[in-house]
């Protein structure tokens, strides 16, 4: 596997709805730091450089807490030929490595919301998952009472992650398909989305996907992002065409995986990063 | 009305929620995978004590509660008022029995006390750390007994019972700590 090295300083910002980058300004332009290597990576792999990683800073403008700081590092690899099964093997690989003695554990999404919300987060409908919400005390307005990606973090946030610490090491997988990022779906009948999260003692460490590799199903995930920005009074981003256009060239099937070094380092020092 | 966005939080930070003050102490981000953040708190309600948790969509607004705690001294109570003065000022507050509590088990006058006020009325009252009070009533002291550990029930001048040792006679001054309502030692104190 080859290490590589990609800009930190950027012509375009994440397409991720729900992350910020920090903005450089220089004269009329603007520079985005970035909130993580992955399209750096993506092109890399589409001109053909085979398995890569790269370990580096990344930079999110959110408040800080303990487990959220402004800059982190970050480990990032894609792996041609695997899906998210095997990339998740690979995880636990590196996790023992580094002297993490776990017994990895995997959990769908549907089993943590029908033990802890008591619905199906797939089928379940938007009102109904809205009432879920309202019985947690929580008040929804119109918009996002339609908004189904929220309404399910919202019911994840209130009813589910304060359970996760007695989960111990765990795959959270299997994803509703509104949660998809950029990971494939599934031929299931929810189309379930081939994403995972590691998640140890209750701290998100890890996300991986089988990777998207249609360039127009990429497309839609872009367009479907900035729909979700703007019905939330956001500003739209500009798509990065690079992308598209290195998906375009023929990117060989693949998937990929970021590790928060940090809150990596935290799990297995049972301390707080500070 | 003023109001505290999320990214104000900080720990002490008073706060209105269902129409009681509390008071912050603890504030958490939670931020899931791909997800907006959330603030997830504990927060003490400074009428009653109790501590509950609360999870708000970041970038919320919450009302703040005009809130202050300041040392009053103590006067004296009709049984359903009790009366504290400002000693700068000398301004008369009254408060209920309920916003009182436990305090009134160690008061007897002229303490200062650390009292909360929440729009201008008290809703929480400390009494001192540690209150000398006489023993109103107790079966007669065994004399030099200081060491087999044994105690008995004590009335005090306020109406409270404490445990005492068994040498403790009617009369005497004790020095007791108002935080666990427990008897500290005798004092020579008037």
């Amino acid at each position: 596997m080859l290490e590589v090295q990609t800009p930190v300083l950027n012509e375009y910002p994440t397409s991720e709805p729900s992350i910020e980058n920090f903005i450089i300004e220089n004269g009329e332009k603007c520079r985005y730091l970035r909130t993580s290597p992955e399209s750096s990576l993506k092109k890399l792999v589409a001109s053909g450089i085979g398995d890569i990683f790269e370990v580096g800073p990344v930079f999110r403008k959110e408040e800080e807490s303990p487990i959220h700081l402004n800059e982190f590092t970050m480990l990032e690899w894609y792996r041609l030929g695997y899906d998210h099964k095997k990339l998740m093997r690979d995880v636990e690989l590196l996790v023992d490595y580094c002297g993490g003695r776990f017994e990895f554990r995997r959990v769908t999404f549907m089993e943590l919301f029908l033990e802890h919300v008591g619905l199906n987060p797939h089928s379940s409908s938007n009102s109904e998952l809205s009432r879920a919400i309202a019985r947690f005390g929580w008040k929804l307005n119109d918009t996002e009472k339609e908004d189904r990606d929220y309404l399910l973090t919202c019911l994840y946030v209130a009813g589910v992650e304060p359970k996760l610490k007695a989960y111990g090491a765990f795959f959270l997988t299997d994803f509703p398909k509104e949660l998809r990022a950029y990971a494939r779906l599934s031929s299931d009948r929810y189309c379930s989305a081939q994403r995972f999260e590691l998640i140890i003692n209750g701290v998100e460490v890890a996300n991986g996907y089988h990777e998207v590799i249609d360039p127009i199903e990429q497309q839609h995930c872009f367009k479907t992002d900035n729909e979700t920005r703007v019905r939330r009074g956001l500003t739209p981003r500009k798509i990065d065409e690079g992308w598209i256009a290195a998906l375009n060239r023929g990117m060989p099937a693949c998937a990929g995986v970021a590790i928060g070094l940090e809150r990596l380092q935290m799990v297995l020092d049972e301390e707080i990063i500070r | 009305m003023t109001t505290f966005s999320t990214s104000q939080f900080k720990l002490g930070l008073k706060i209105l929620i269902d129409g009681d003050p509390y008071s912050i102490v603890l504030n958490d981000i939670v931020k899931p995978g791909k997800g907006q953040a959330f603030n997830r708190i504990k927060v003490r309600n400074l009428k009653n004590g109790r501590v509950i948790e609360k999870t708000l969509k970041s970038g919320e607004s919450i009302e703040a509660a005009d809130v202050m705690e300041i040392e009053l001294q103590y006067l004296y109570n009709d049984s359903t008022d009790w009366f504290f003065m400002d000693t700068t000022s000398f301004e008369q507050l009254s408060a209920t029995m309920a916003s009182v509590g436990d305090a009134s088990k160690w008061l007897k006058g002229q303490e200062m006390c650390n009292v909360t006020i929440w729009n201008d009325v008290p809703i929480a009252v400390v009494a001192p750390n540690f209150a000398i009070l006489e023993v109103t009533e107790t079966d007669p002291g065994l004399r030099g007994d200081t060491a087999s550990g044994g105690t008995k029930p004590a009335l005090l001048e306020t109406g409270t019972s404490v445990k005492v040792p068994l040498f403790i006679e009617t009369g005497d001054l004790l020095k007791i700590d108002t935080r666990t309502g427990q008897y500290v030692s005798r004092s020579k104190d008037t």
